[in-house]
């Protein structure tokens, strides 16, 4: 007769469950993390340091630093600088970024957007791939390209646009001229910017269209839309919010933009409007152009400067922040 | 018995060589229009002729599917002409910059230009002596320091 072992009963203690993760895992938590906080570190020792080098000068000039545009250095007989009479306005260079970045966004997006829509919806593959190769092509070429080429090549013919501008819509008032002074005004400046951010826009928005649901397409080319009626009803309102985004990017590579509007813009400090008179204002060129040969007030000065054109990027790119989450939610 | 079933790949929205030929008519009319409107009007110049171009093709293009397809096709007509100036428009620039560097560049491109740097060699020497090694190398010292110090910090995942 056969026995029959029972089989021993063997109970597996339990297994120990744990969220706690690993050494190995939060030894890489913690490098990763000290990088991603490293740039947010970096970023804030450049405040701290532009801060603490400017406030000599933003003390002293209080508002009249933003609201004023006289950036005088005064010398006296034996040639040394007088520090009670120097005055440091930054008015009409900010009004200068900002009409500059505001005309180079204003060409720049309708052209991005309408070739982000040729290249995603219209172009054959093969002008599609030349096309998408070209354009990164040209968001690598360096500032200072463009701000040769913009003088050298783009002036002239920017030069005579404006004086059209200037003869058929002079009646408006950010048109309007006294003295007829075309050359290396925001205008070019402007468009110059234009050119250079048109890939940015480009590649961003054709990245957004890209990605439109491909459902919704089909979907509405089986309902019978031309490709046009499914681009206004499909994919402009799922990429909106992208291309916005995309636009604000742009616009903060303007106003941060030096060497290239150096070439191009003439600085003058006095606020104005008229985008066709020669004579605007830049923030960063003008730090280019004064940092050369200033004496240790004006260089605090331009510390400050740095500082408010800082802040103003980071205002603007807050408000970029908001219209994108805003109008997000991506289509019907 | 097996049936041969040649299957031939077909490709229903390729263009027909009918609508190939009025594409190019299109084209074709459009130019010789903005030609003669140029010539009789007193706009002259570059910027005339690519404007009188576009809107002339654009017309065209819409008046003609609007005649055999309807008003939707029109409207998709002027979409696609839109479109395709946009991205000639933003084509342009990089051509020119890249014709222009070439042309005003090409005096100076010799192959010492690659070898040499500018140590033996003054601003008023003849372009085809000295180089630009010394510029290259500091190039490529500069973001080398550079790659090493951020390569490190971009491994940050986005979670995080």
């Amino acid at each position: 007769m056969s026995q029959t072992i029972a089989p021993e009963k063997i109970i597996p203690a339990p297994r120990e469950l744990s969220t706690k993760p690993r050494f190995s895992d939060r030894v890489f938590r913690g490098i990763v993390t000290s990088g991603g906080l490293s740039s947010l570190l970096i970023l804030g020792l450049i405040f701290v340091f532009l801060a603490y080098q400017g406030y000599a000068v933003l003390r002293a000039e209080g508002f009249k630093f933003i609201t004023g545009s006289a950036w005088e250095v005064v010398t006296d007989t034996s040639g040394n600088i007088d520090d009670s009479q120097t005055r440091f306005g930054l008015a009409a260079m900010l009004v200068g970024t900002v009409v500059c970045a505001f005309i180079a966004v204003l060409i720049a997006l309708p052209l991005s957007v309408a070739s982000a829509i040729f290249l995603t919806f219209y172009a054959p593959p093969f002008i599609k791939k030349v096309m998408v190769a070209v354009i990164d092509l040209m968001a690598a070429f360096p500032s200072i390209l463009f701000g040769l080429w913009g003088f050298f090549v783009l002036m002239p013919s920017v030069e005579y646009w404006a004086k059209l501008l200037h003869k058929y819509f002079g009646f408006l008032p950010f048109f309007k001229m006294e003295v007829p002074v075309f050359t290396r005004s925001p205008f070019v400046a402007g468009v110059v910017l234009a050119v250079m951010i048109i890939p940015i826009i480009t590649s961003i928005a054709r990245e957004i269209f890209s990605q439109t649901p491909l459902d919704r397409v089909q979907a509405a080319y089986a309902l019978g839309a031309t490709k046009w009626a499914m681009i206004r009803a499909v994919a402009i309102p799922y990429g909106r919010s992208g291309v916005v985004g995309g636009a604000m990017l742009g616009l903060g590579r303007a106003m941060g933009e030096t060497v290239a509007v150096y070439t191009v813009l003439n600085i003058v400090y006095q606020v104005n409007w008229h985008v066709l008179v020669g004579a605007g204002g830049n923030v960063a060129s003008m730090i280019l152009l004064r940092i050369g040969d200033a004496g240790p007030r004006e260089v605090k000065a331009l510390m400050a400067a740095g500082l408010v054109l800082f802040l103003l990027t980071l205002l603007v790119n807050s408000i970029a922040d908001f219209i994108v989450k805003r109008t997000g939610g991506g289509g019907r | 018995m097996s049936i041969a079933l040649e299957v031939k790949p077909q490709k229903p929205w390729k263009k027909s060589p009918q609508e190939r030929s009025t594409a190019g008519g299109l084209v074709i009319l459009s130019v010789i229009v903005s030609y003669i409107f140029v010539g009789v009007t007193p706009m002259k110049g570059a910027l005339a002729y690519v404007g009188i171009f576009f809107l002339v093709y654009t017309a065209a293009d819409f008046a003609y599917n609007f005649w055999k397809l309807g008003i939707q096709a029109g409207k998709d007509a002027i979409a696609r002409s839109f479109a395709t100036f946009g991205l000639c428009i933003a084509i342009l620039p990089i051509i020119s910059i890249l014709i222009t560097v070439f042309n005003r560049g090409k005096a100076g491109l010799h192959f010492g230009m690659l070898i040499h740097d500018m140590s033996k060699n003054s601003v008023n020497d003849p372009i085809a002596q000295g180089g630009l090694l010394h510029a290259l190398i500091g190039t490529f010292i500069v973001v080398a320091i550079a790659l090493i110090i951020s390569l490190p910090l971009e491994f940050v995942p986005p979670c995080i």
